[in-house]
């Protein structure tokens, strides 16, 4: 619960910036956390270190062209992007994407949740200072980012989706028992050191009761991802609104009710011994066939595309405008949108607490930067200086209506 | 007496990453090094917290607006002899971002570079690589800048 | 005045201080690393590792901040290091009846135990003295943990003066000669459980490492430190991964003592005894290390006068016990 702050205790508080470049974290951001001894009074989060410019970029990229845009967007979600922007682009144009396709989608995707997931949970331990666990998590993350390379040609940024379907095929015969080798490997010792952490005492010490986020304040700011099911929410897109091949799959979804750090930790680990099984699943049921669709023309439609990322749900809205450059792609992380739940789950805890907290939303901040471009008048050509981006910012246009 | 320097000096090069706006892919790889795997700590390679530890600043990313004074501001905090390496392919040339309106970089537009380690991600082997090229241009240099 | 007394004194401490504890230092530090490596899957760097590191930093340029107060701020290192290399000199390694250099006297245990905790005080005066936030935090929580450890550590240092009777490390050392180490007895086991816990903080290690949290506050009170103000702190770390082995050897295992210089036989038992005592404790410390996360410093405080002191306490008291083990 926020804290009534008097302002006679901001007086006394310490301004401790954590970020924009802090070694805790691999990408910049800000957090102002307003600090009184050891206890965080106030946080306020300021974003923007990230941003690149990527709707813009959009706006000059043909579609194919904007898949590989939108697979740099982030480097650890890096297929999560493309498959929901080629998504948006077959809602737009009513596009049926093959069946092959589709699971091959799904395989990708998980064996990407499962390498994120991974590296997440070794950061993590990193932030509390248990190396020697950080080093076990990246350990057995290795054979899945080296099945990876053998699979699609690289450890990330995958290249593998188009519109339409994928781009490769992936030889069964060949990488079926190497795929099943990979995941028996890292199946046991995830369950082990999963059930270690959730048992250390000193790990626990630090974990459990930290950083709680309530059932209704994960609802109220409308967290998605494993932060909302550490904390009681039975959401996730891939049940909620099926995409690719889940609906044949099936998932089943972790939930867990704390809601504190912990919880978050272990519904990740659950998720991927969950993962696993939904690999094996999709290459027993894999149907032979075409990987791609063709098509033909350039509607003038808008599609939104949505997957299950493993920080939670991305959205991408794609407006096309009859020819290969679209009108206008805009994305809406889930780190985004589980960015400002982390006031309720700051204030009051101790500044010690302040990385692992925000570290337990899984915060992608390259996911994260966008901020609308809109062209107001059409046909004009923008260039933004940095005063009129803030301006744009400032007078929040309304979204263009479909003519 | 500058031999045992400059031998000190190669064989322990202390890191210092810079994310300025990247996708996160390089400095993910980047850590990668340090684990099991790879484990550039056998050559003496830590990743330190504080830039006025570090001889080697790696920057990873294109250098957005906010970003570029900030890189500015950490590269003098830095000790000499110091070097820098650009990883990533939208550290060396802007890569993919190259045409953003936000793009202040790359990085050698900012800070001078000494190394360039392009990839869309480099692996960890091409990181490696890279690190022990700006050693030996550390050796080369007699000790470094100044 | 003896002058070939004082000039063999001088040599004595410039063989200790200079020569053996750095190095010595050095090499605990290097084992520190190997072993930690090895226990994560990985292989870890060569022998020479810790002195490539501080003749890399002592030949880099030395940065004084603006907002740092200079003279502490330079201060503040060099203080560190002499205090640790200080008590490695006066805690003698030999004792009788093989005397070397008996500069042991009354009170030198006392002494030792103000000059192991110094060099948290000098990083306090220079994480002060450096005008960083970061720094300010981590001096905040290193005052918090020399708060905490403070009591439990002479309450425990205690138990064997009083077993002894005596505040000289020579007659301390005497005594375990002719008795069996200190650590045999309950008392004694007790006062070395506490001994170890405060020597984990002692050395800012896992799980008490809460001053120089990288992921957290950069890096404490050294964020500042470049070049060879930098390498002079991380000597003092170095020394003090020796001296407090050292001393709780001294203290409870029977010190680092040769009982005869004649003997071959119980000469190289002794040897080995020595190494193994020190590399004993050092590879405690390095296990609790690397199996332990970080815990907040409100945890660490609550363990230290909670546990710590509660188990310092009951050795003290046991310690009266005139029942032999004890």
């Amino acid at each position: 619960m926020p804290a009534e702050k008097p302002e006679s205790r901001l007086e006394k508080t310490v301004e401790l910036p954590i970020g924009p470049y802090h070694p805790a974290y691999k990408e910049p951001e800000m957090f102002k956390l307003y600090v009184d001894g050891e206890e965080i009074v106030d946080a306020k989060i300021r974003i923007g270190y990230q941003h690149r410019g990527i709707e813009y970029l959009a706006q000059r990229m043909t579609i194919q062209q904007i898949v590989f845009l939108v697979e740099r967007i982030c480097g650890i979600c890096s297929t999560s992007h493309p498959i929901c922007f080629c998504q948006a682009v077959e809602d737009a144009m009513n596009l049926e994407v093959p069946d092959r396709a589709r699971y091959i989608r799904v395989l990708i995707g998980e064996l990407e949740r499962i390498h994120s997931h991974l590296l997440w949970a070794g950061v993590a331990l990193h932030l509390i200072g248990y190396d020697t666990l950080f080093m076990y998590f990246w350990r057995y993350r290795e054979p899945v980012c080296e099945l990876l390379e053998e699979l699609t040609g690289n450890r990330q940024h995958y290249a593998m989706i188009c519109p339409g379907g994928v781009r490769r095929d992936i030889d069964l015969k060949k990488m079926k028992p190497k795929i099943l080798r990979v995941l028996d490997e890292i199946k046991e010792p995830i369950a082990k050191v999963g059930e270690a952490v959730a048992k250390d005492k000193l790990v626990k010490a630090r974990m459990v009761g930290v950083g709680v986020l309530t059932k209704q304040d994960a609802l109220k700011y409308c967290t998605v991802g494993p932060t909302a099911r550490g904390s009681g929410l039975k959401i996730d897109v891939r049940v909620d609104e099926p995409y690719a091949a889940y609906k044949e799959v099936g998932v089943d979804i972790k939930v867990l009710s704390e809601g504190d750090v912990m919880a978050k930790t272990l519904v990740r680990v659950l998720e991927v011994l969950e993962s696993i099984e939904i690999i094996k699943r999709c290459l027993d049921a894999m149907p032979n066939g075409p990987i791609k669709a063709e098509f033909k023309e350039y509607p003038v439609a808008e599609g939104v595309g949505k997957y299950e990322a493993p920080r939670g749900e991305d959205i991408h809205y794609v407006r096309l405008q009859g020819t290969t450059v679209p009108y206008r792609l805009k994305v809406r992380a889930p780190t985004y949108a589980n960015l400002p739940s982390l006031v309720p789950q700051l204030i009051g805890e101790s500044i010690a607490d302040a990385p692992i907290i925000i570290g337990s939303i899984d915060p992608c901040f390259s996911c994260t930067e966008r901020v609308s471009v809109v062209d107001v008048k059409e046909g004009r050509t923008l260039t933004l200086t940095m005063s009129e981006f803030n301006e744009f910012g400032r007078k929040r246009k309304n979204p263009l209506k479909v003519k | 007496m500058t031999g045992l320097v400059t031998w000190a000096r190669l064989k322990s090069p202390w890191l210092f990453h810079f994310n300025s706006a990247s996708c996160n892919n390089c400095d993910i790889e980047l850590v990668d090094a340090i684990t099991p795997r790879f484990d550039v700590e056998r050559f003496g390679i830590l990743v330190e917290g504080s830039p006025r530890h570090a001889d080697i600043l790696v920057v990873t990313g294109f250098v957005n607006r906010q970003a570029a004074p900030r890189l500015r501001r950490i590269y003098e905090q830095m000790s000499n002899p110091k070097i820098v390496i650009a990883l990533g392919s939208c550290a060396t040339s802007g890569g993919i971002f190259a045409n953003s309106y936000n793009a202040a970089g790359p990085v050698d537009r900012v800070i001078p570079v000494d190394v360039y380690i392009p990839g869309c991600p480099p692996r960890p082997q091409a990181i490696i690589d890279g690190v022990v090229k700006a050693l030996m241009k550390l050796q080369s240099l007699g000790g470094g800048k100044k | 005045m003896d002058w070939l007394y004082i000039v063999k004194l001088i040599v004595y401490v410039v063989l200790v201080g200079v020569v053996a504890a750095p190095n010595i230092g050095l090499f605990f530090t290097w084992m520190h690393r190997k072993l930690g490596a090895r226990m994560q899957w990985r292989i870890g760097p060569p022998l020479y590792q810790p002195w490539a590191d501080v003749v890399k930093l002592l030949s880099k340029e030395t940065i004084i901040p603006a907002t740092a107060h200079k003279t502490t701020f330079l201060v503040a290192p060099p203080l560190a290091v002499a205090s640790a290399v200080l008590a490695i000199v006066i805690m003698t390694p030999f004792a009788p009846p093989v005397q070397v250099y008996h500069i042991s006297f009354t009170g030198d245990v006392i002494v030792v135990l103000y000059l192991l905790t110094m060099p948290a005080i000098a990083a306090m005066i220079g994480g002060s003295a450096s005008g960083n936030p970061y720094a300010s935090v981590g001096v905040q929580r290193e005052m918090t943990l020399i708060f905490a450890y403070e009591l439990p550590f002479i309450m425990a240092a205690l138990v064997p003066i009083l077993k002894v009777g005596s505040l000289r490390l020579a007659d301390i050392i005497g005594y375990q000669l002719e008795h069996g180490p200190i650590l045999f007895s309950v008392s004694g086991f007790l006062a070395c459980v506490v001994l170890i816990m405060v020597m984990q903080a002692k050395l800012t290690l896992p799980p008490f490492d809460i001053p120089d949290a990288k992921t957290e506050i950069v890096a404490g009170p050294y964020t500042e430190y470049s070049g060879a103000s930098l390498a002079l702190f991380k000597l003092a770390h170095a020394v003090m991964l020796f001296a407090v082995p050292l001393f709780i050897s001294d203290l409870c295992l029977g010190g680092l003592i040769v009982r005869s210089l004649s003997d071959p036989v119980t000469l190289t038992l002794d040897i080995v005894l020595i190494v193994v005592k020190l590399v004993v404790l050092v590879l405690i410390a390095a296990f609790i290390r690397f199996f332990n996360p970080r815990i907040r410093i409100d945890q660490a405080f609550g363990m230290f006068w909670k546990t710590a002191t509660v188990i310092a306490v009951v050795a003290l008291a046991l310690s009266f016990v005139p029942l032999p083990y004890f």
